[in-house]
């Protein structure tokens, strides 16, 4: 096998294992699957091509042409494909972290607010046992 | 006391609005004290007055024995002599209407009995001891207290006696009114003394329908709401407590000393032979007020602290203030960014197709969540709204505060001012401490709980103003003039002197070195003087109290002790209780002031009623009329319920709280009245007499003039004297005639009295005789000559004036003359009423002189009786003989 047929065999292989990954793995839509997909398809076709140049009635290079195209064409699809998945997953983690900052400040002015209201007891508590203080002292006051 | 167990039951038993609330006030110091109510005691209060009762919180409720009133008809069933105005009572309790009180007692008397019976029985039950002492405190103004005292007290001695075969030894505590308070508690106050005293006469027991009418009391103490003339109630609810609890007489051996002192039959010991006499108490305490000083240092160190905390709180405040108001701002921005959040959530979550990839799984979680910050937001608004309003009422209660700080403030700043210039009173005398002490002592705080006030007062430089407070009042003498009544120990200060001086000539007082009067009659029985403190606060070289005895024994009562109660817990108070046992209320003479002053506006206000009006002061006797009649011998008419009323009423208004052995101390003193009016009349004689003396010159001259109009002048004053005083002296024999015959009356019931003072008696009265004697024959001869010596002068004077020569009657001269003829005929006329008025003074002289012999018959008698009784009564009592009384007159000094 030649060089160019192994190069494409690997493009072939990645692919599918893209294909592979963002099915099981990342569970994407099935729609952008497609992508993928039809780039394992051209590579597979570039591949045959360039296995059986025979089979296009082009004259030298055409052929050769033809598989280059069709591998970039597959390569490029690739790569599209992940190129959606990751923009996609961008934006879902913006999403996340904004509720995320929002979720914490509330939850901080929520502390905030229990902290300040157990200040307040304390506070009360506190004038409350000045008052019996001065309750006591007055009354002692009577007594002595 | 020791401090050994104390087996003697006690019950305390407050009657009436006021007994009840001294007695509610003893349980609260008690308890104070102690922290609980001992085992040997019950506390049991009966009142008329439901809301009076409730009032007395620490005393429980079973022990409350309220008196509901009943209806009239019940009232007149029970009390068939009960006066129709009286079925009901106006007002609180019984009205203040002491006959409506011994209705009410007739009423509930079961009732009664049957709490005081088994609070008795309980006690005897728990402790096992069959002794007992009541104590019985009660007013003698109101209508309750007054009314019930002596039927309970009679009834549980009885009771007592019966169910545990010995008789309870009972004290009775009886608070007078003041002169303040109005006719009808006032007038209450001498009716309840006329009975009590009338019960405490009779020492033997005197069983009649299976009743004992004698004496229930072994001490009586009685008590003066109005002392030298100011209230002091708080003084003496204070001063009862603090006695009966110090002294450890409630709680029985509950008081730690060292060493017995006196215990209850060493005080029976001492008032042997005084039962039937009043008694009272005395008290006077100087404290070094320690108590007070630590609670100004406490307070003092409370207020920066205080103060530090409300300067933090309120920082805190404004901080908190600052975070809800930032955080209410933010909440309401994140509520914005929440609802900005999901619509971006929606619109990722929207997207679809190959070009687009969403994160199903996160976001779901992200909008999960976010919809919970989103409620937890809405949630915070409002517990941030709640937080401001929490704020805001912090805030005021932080101003409170700041008031109870300015109280605080307010509070160390009058404690200062008692440390400093504190209020002295009779009873009570704290040490002024100056600022600059309160401040050197601070330092020394902790070892001022140890230090005895002795030695505080050392350490301050003032121990000679420690045992000027503390034991000069035994050196000189001053508590004894200290009791919580108004008692009048000796009334020679108001006496005329020449009243002493005829007294002493005829033995009946003596005089002491230093000129002092000394008279036996006067004294009281026994004074006990108790110093309580701690050991170390005594100087026994200092406290002279071996001369205090002598000088209290040479004066004031019969016997004296002082005792010293070294009482540990006392270390910064020196307190000094006096028992005076014995008293004579009554009026040394007639004429003469009560020694127990309240009498004197109880007597007014008694005299103020009517005789219907009478019996609203009285108790004793109504409805018992066999008793009563076969106690005062005045016979009664079966079924005859308002006469024999009537009876015991009038009864009641005639006694008189004295003793009959005293009525002869009365005597002398009348008698020393008739000597010192004839010596009187002589002077006035001497007076009429020196006015014949006038001098009329031989001839003219202008100075022997003016010298004539001078005579005239001051024979005219004279003559006017002599006028009044004949004038006078007629009512005055009139008075001493009707002060004789009275006195005659009395002492015919008031038995023998002793040789010695009879003879003493008989000899003044063989001198008032023959003074009168004397008397009679100069006024009749002076009465036959008078007008003609006077006039003899007079024609003399009138002579020289119309031999003045005409040439000489200058305007000064004719002035002279005139004056002098106007004098001239003034004293003519004042003559005539003066020979008339000494003409007048014969018949009233006569009766006085028969009088006298029929007294002198009536001593005479009396000493013969009185030597056959002389040496049993020696034998009995082993008692010295009583001298005459001393005292005189103190209104007529007034007057």
């Amino acid at each position: 096998m030649d060089p160019m047929s192994i190069g494409i065999l690997i493009v072939v292989i990645l692919l599918v294992v893209e294909v592979v990954v963002m099915l099981l793995l990342l569970k994407v839509d099935k729609m952008l699957l497609l992508l993928p997909v039809i780039g394992v398809i051209l590579a597979v076709i570039a591949l045959v091509l360039n296995v059986k140049q025979d089979l296009i009635p082009l004259a030298d290079p055409a052929p050769f042409i033809v598989v280059c195209v069709m591998i970039a064409a597959s390569i490029i699809l690739g790569l599209f494909g992940l190129a959606v998945w990751f923009k996609g997953e961008s934006e879902a983690r913006r999403l996340v972290t904004s509720e995320k900052s929002i979720d914490s400040a509330v939850s901080g002015i929520e502390s905030d607010v229990r902290g300040g209201g157990m200040e307040l007891e304390h506070f009360d508590d506190e004038m409350g046992e000045i008052k019996s203080k001065v309750d006591d002292y007055e009354s002692r006051e009577k007594e002595v | 006391m020791g401090t050994g167990e104390d087996t003697v039951n006690r019950i305390a038993i407050g009657i009436g609005g006021q007994g009840s609330s001294i007695v509610n006030n003893i349980l609260r110091t008690l308890k104070h004290k102690t922290g609980k109510a001992p085992k040997n005691e019950e506390f049991l209060i009966i009142d008329t007055d439901p809301a009076s009762a409730n009032a007395c919180s620490e005393i429980e409720e079973r022990k409350k024995i309220i008196l509901n009133r009943p209806d009239k008809i019940l009232m007149k069933n029970t009390n068939r002599w009960l006066p129709d105005p009286y079925l009901t009572a106006a007002g609180a309790g019984c009205g203040q209407h002491r006959i409506y009180g011994r209705a009410m007692y007739n009423v509930h008397r079961e009732r009664i009995f049957s709490a005081i019976g088994a609070a008795a029985a309980e006690l005897r039950n728990r402790t096992g001891g069959r002794d007992f002492l009541i104590l019985m405190v009660c007013a003698f103004g109101g209508g309750t207290g007054s009314s019930m005292l002596l039927d309970i007290a009679i009834d549980i001695r009885d009771w007592i006696s019966k169910q545990f075969g010995a008789d309870p030894v009972m004290f009775g505590i009886g608070i007078l009114p003041s002169s303040k308070e109005s006719v009808l508690p006032t007038g209450n106050a001498l009716g309840t003394l006329k009975e009590l005293h009338a019960l405490m006469s009779h020492t033997e027991d005197l069983i009649i329908d299976d009743k004992n009418y004698s004496n229930p009391f072994k001490l009586f103490f009685l008590l003066g709401r109005d002392l030298q003339g100011q209230n002091r109630d708080e003084e003496l609810e204070r001063a009862i407590t603090r006695f009966l609890l110090d002294l450890g007489f409630m709680p029985g051996g509950a008081v730690e000393t060292k060493g017995k002192w006196l215990d209850l039959n060493d005080l029976q010991n001492r008032a042997r032979g005084y039962e039937d006499r009043f008694d009272t108490l005395g008290y006077y305490e100087c404290v070094f007020p320690t108590e007070k000083l630590f609670l100004f240092y406490d307070i003092e160190d409370e207020i920066p602290r205080v103060r530090q905390k409300l300067v933090e709180i309120e920082a805190r405040l404004s901080d908190i203030r600052g975070k809800t108001e930032s955080g209410r701002s933010e909440l309401e921005r994140f509520e914005g960014r929440i609802k900005d959040i999901r619509r971006e959530i929606n619109a990722y979550e929207t997207k679809t197709g190959m070009f687009h990839h969403v994160n199903k799984a996160g976001i779901s979680d992200a909008k999960s969540k976010l919809d919970r910050a989103k409620r937890k937001a809405a949630e915070l608004k409002e517990e941030v709204f709640d937080l401001d309003i929490r704020v805001s009422d912090t805030e005021e209660r932080k101003i409170a505060s700041e008031r109870n700080l300015e109280r605080l403030g307010a509070l160390k700043n009058k404690i200062l001012r008692e440390l400093t210039t504190p209020l002295n009173t009779r009873t009570y005398h704290p040490i002024a401490i100056a600022e600059e002490e309160i401040t050197s002592l601070k330092k020394d705080r902790e070892d001022l709980k140890n230090l005895s006030f002795l030695a505080i007062m050392r350490k301050l430089d003032r121990e000679d103003e420690y045992f000027r407070w503390t034991h000069s009042p035994i050196n000189d003498g001053d508590i004894i003039f200290n009791p919580l009544v108004n008692y009048r120990h000796s009334i020679d200060n108001v006496m005329a002197s020449k009243y002493i001086d005829i007294l002493h000539d005829y033995g009946f007082l003596s005089l002491d070195a230093e000129g002092n009067v000394v008279n036996e009659e006067e004294k009281f029985g026994h004074l006990i003087t108790v110093l309580s403190s701690r050991g170390d606060n005594f100087d026994d070289a200092r406290l002279g109290g071996g001369a205090f005895k002598s000088m209290v024994t040479e004066r004031f009562a019969k016997d004296a002790d002082v005792l010293k109660l070294d009482a540990p817990a006392r270390a910064h108070s020196f307190g000094i209780y006096t028992l005076m046992i014995g008293l004579q209320p009554w009026a040394p003479g007639p004429g003469l002031p009560p020694r127990l002053r309240e009498l004197e506006w109880l007597e007014k206000a008694y005299n103020e009623s009517d005789f219907t009006k009478l019996q609203r002061h009285h108790s004793l006797f109504y409805g018992t009329p066999k008793p009563f009649s076969e106690i005062t011998g005045i016979p009664y008419s079966p079924g005859a319920d308002e006469k024999n009323r009537d009876t015991v009423t009038e009864y009641w208004k005639n006694y008189e709280i004295i003793e009959s052995k005293a009525l002869w101390n009365n005597v002398p003193i009348v008698l020393a009245q008739s000597l010192k009016m004839f010596d009187d009349l002589l002077t006035g004689m001497d007076i009429a007499e020196n006015i014949k003396n006038l001098k009329v010159p031989d001839s003219f001259s202008i100075a022997g003039l003016t010298v004539l109009v001078q005579g005239l002048e001051n024979a005219s004053r004279s003559m006017e004297k002599v006028g009044l005083w004949t004038k006078g002296a007629g009512k005055g024999f009139a008075q001493l005639k009707t002060e004789f015959e009275v006195l005659i009356t009395k002492l015919k019931g008031a038995g023998a009295t002793v040789a010695d003072k009879a003879e003493k008696i008989v000899k003044m009265i063989d001198d008032s005789a023959r003074n009168m004697e004397i008397l009679t024959e100069r006024i009749d001869d002076l009465s036959n000559r008078f007008g003609e010596d006077i006039n003899l002068v007079l024609d003399r004077a009138m002579e020289f004036i119309s031999g003045i020569p005409s040439e000489e009657t200058s305007s000064s001269v004719i002035r002279h003359i005139t004056k002098a003829e106007s004098e001239v005929s003034k004293i003519r006329e004042t003559s005539m009423k003066v020979v008339r008025g000494m003409k007048d003074m014969g018949e009233p002289l006569a009766m006085i002189l028969a009088t006298l012999r029929e007294l002198k018959r009536v001593t005479e008698t009396s000493e013969a009786e009185g030597t056959g009784e002389a040496a049993q009564v020696e034998a009995v009592t082993g008692k010295d003989e009583e001298l005459p009384d001393l005292s005189l007159s103190l209104e007529r000094e007034e007057e």
